[in-house]
């Protein structure tokens, strides 16, 4: 290898490689073989939350429960930079300043982005002082303070009735440069100082900061990261189902999410992705059957209201009984290749 | 004035609520390490089944007895099924856990029980008012205000006279230590969920008495209340879960009572930022001695 390659950071880029060629061919599939649009858009957004949760929680061991929190900030945020003003004249207690400003879609995706940065930043001040079980329900309460927020700000939000129309600029294109810029973003951050430290004190916080790693710095910062990337999520996913109302933002995607993070494996990067793809697939399978009612001959079901959420369960029952460390385990895609690569040379050797 | 005794009463009648359900969670929480989200899932239970039989005119006495049993019932199967092959995992692991198994009852419940809202048949009797001078006393609050306290020091006397409750709160304390005593673990874990089924089940009773209507959505509200109760209180301390319901009950019914026009909506965000506060300052909680199930 050259030199430049030896250098970590392009080094760690080059290794996303296998997780950009795969989201690739997805967007390849959606732009050439008509593959449906809606659908792996969703993929991508998928990616970008599940891979912000990766970069804060997969490096410093403390499971978040409040990213919905930034997914909102941002979805709410860009979402209102973008719609036509001359239908925001008509909300009722809206600030002026929200009213005028009619951005394109990279604009306010950056607002919300950094809008949810601030939160993050702000919220570390309380949340990061703090450490194992009260830190878990410390960020547990950001999440259920966000959803009242949500709910009540209601000049802002419209509230439980929901803001409408968002202009559909979630398209596979969008989402999918989002995506890859997400992975890598993670990826770096993982195989930085910053991020090595962060996951020595993931494996033991007394022994890191016995040898001077300033474990809640770094962990702020990791927090900051991640926001900013929940909120750029947020702004994908509120231009891709164009209504949203507070329960967007709440107790069941966090579900979904915290599913995605863990079924394809909490350490790595392409084991985010890998959960993703598979989180997308039993929620856009599954949709079309929860109007649908079956018979089962000894009694007929209506509606199967939640069958995706019981999809969800069962994938994560079954991880958490069977494989604790989720399908990717602890190795990047690259690291296992290039594993894989060195064993079979010496096999032949 | 009797405007504030009025909040008062009202905060009290809905703190116990909160009382209740903390209790259980508090106790669980102690000895096992988990926060159980789906204890809400224990009063949703609860009020379909108390929906169930009064639908079939079962007389309430039969009502309140299988009430409880029922919920007693679904905590240990709870225990059993879901919670006992993750005993001894993190904290994440468990609170993910019990995430699943809320939603799973959830969804159990709308696709094989009903998907919409259901009212409860309660006796008419339950609407009694009692006044006292220009205060007016629903006797649901009072009740209900009177059986949590009677629980609380029935619980109380349990784990300081019997042995089976002199184990849990040693438990509490030092689990391997308990079991070097010869105390079997199981015996102690489905006992404190039991208590846990038993309190939600009583809360359960109360709660739907005084709003009787069910859907499968109910307990969460609830369960996320209790759950700050217990923060409140400082985590595993039942006492302080006990105080930190009320407290909650108390400052929420206030709030909601003086806080101008919109403001209102926001009195539970004000409740979960006094939470973190209280956390960043007193991580032990309000009461103190985080450790004990004293």
């Amino acid at each position: 290898m050259t030199r430049v390659a030896r250098y970590w950071a392009v080094e760690s880029a080059l290794g996303t490689l296998p997780i950009v060629a795969g989201l690739l061919l997805t967007a390849v599939w959606a732009w050439v073989w008509g593959g449906d649009q809606s659908k792996l858009s969703h993929f991508f957004i998928n990616v970008v939350l599940v891979v912000s949760l990766q970069l804060f929680s997969g490096n410093s061991g403390i499971l978040s429960f409040g990213h919905m929190a930034f997914v909102g900030t941002g979805a709410y945020l860009a979402g209102l930079l973008t719609i036509d003003p001359a239908l925001k004249s008509t909300f009722a207690g809206l600030p002026h300043f929200l009213v005028s400003p009619h951005w394109n879609w990279m604009l306010a995706l950056l607002a919300g982005a950094a809008a949810a940065g601030v939160l993050a930043a702000v919220s570390s001040l309380a949340i990061l002082r703090l450490d194992g079980a009260s830190a878990v329900i410390a960020i547990l309460a950001l999440l259920l303070i966000a959803d009242i927020v949500f709910t009540a700000w209601t000049g802002v939000t419209r509230g439980a009735g929901g803001l409408y129309p968002l202009p559909g600029e979630a398209t596979v294109t969008h989402t999918f440069l989002v995506a890859v810029v997400a992975v890598l973003v993670a990826r770096l951050f993982k195989d930085s100082r910053t991020g090595l430290l962060l996951q020595a004190s993931r494996e033991d916080a007394f022994s890191a900061a016995s040898v001077g790693v300033a474990v809640r710095q770094y962990r702020v910062r990791a927090w900051i990261l991640s926001g900013v990337l929940a909120g750029a999520g947020g702004a994908l996913f509120g231009w891709w189902i164009t209504t949203i109302t507070p329960a967007n933002f709440f107790l069941e995607p966090t579900f979904a999410l915290i599913v995605m993070f863990i079924v394809g494996g909490t350490r790595t990067v392409g084991g985010a992705v890998i959960g993703a793809a598979l989180v997308t697939l039993v929620q856009e399978e599954f949709r079309n059957y929860e109007d649908r009612s079956v018979n089962l001959g000894f009694l007929t079901l209506h509606r199967l209201t939640g069958l995706t959420q019981f999809a969800l369960v069962l994938m994560i029952l079954v991880v958490m009984y069977f494989r604790r460390e989720g399908i990717l385990g602890r190795r990047e895609l690259d690291e296992s290749l290039r594993s894989l690569a060195r064993r079979s040379r010496a096999a032949t050797r | 004035m009797t405007q504030l005794i009025q909040e008062l009463v009202n905060g009290v009648s809905l703190g116990s609520t909160y009382a209740l359900l903390a209790l259980g969670l508090a106790m669980v929480f102690s000895i096992l390490g988990l926060i159980n989200f789906a204890h809400g899932e224990l009063v949703t239970i609860g009020g379909y089944t108390m929906w169930t039989l009064f639908n079939h005119g079962f007389p309430w006495p039969a009502v309140l007895v299988l009430t409880l049993a029922g919920t007693t019932l679904a905590a240990v199967a709870m225990e059993r099924i879901a919670f006992r092959p993750l005993r001894g995992a993190s904290i994440v692991t468990l609170l993910i856990t019990s995430f699943a198994v809320s939603f799973f009852i959830q969804v159990a419940l709308q696709i094989f029980v009903s998907a919409e809202p259901q009212g409860i048949g309660v006796p008419n009797w339950t609407d009694t008012v009692w006044h006292m001078g220009d205060v007016s006393l629903p006797a649901v609050k009072v009740v209900t205000f009177a059986v949590t306290i009677a629980a609380v020091v029935l619980l109380a006397v349990f784990l300081r006279r019997t042995l089976l409750g002199v184990a849990m709160r040693a438990a509490a304390e030092d689990f391997d230590a308990v079991r070097l005593m010869g105390v079997r673990a199981n015996v102690v874990v489905v006992a404190a969920f039991a208590i846990s089924g038993l309190l939600a089940g009583v809360a359960a009773v109360l709660f739907f008495t005084s709003a009787p209507g069910v859907d499968s959505g109910v307990g969460t509200p609830l369960v996320i209340n209790a759950f700050i109760g217990v923060i409140l209180g400082g985590l595993g301390n039942l006492y302080g879960a006990v105080l930190g319901g009320f407290v909650l009950g108390l400052a929420t019914s206030l709030l909601d009572a003086n806080l101008h026009g919109t403001y209102t909506q926001f009195s539970q965000a004000f409740a979960l930022a006094i939470v973190v506060g209280i956390l960043l300052l007193r991580p032990q909680g309000l009461v103190g001695r985080s450790e004990g199930l004293t």
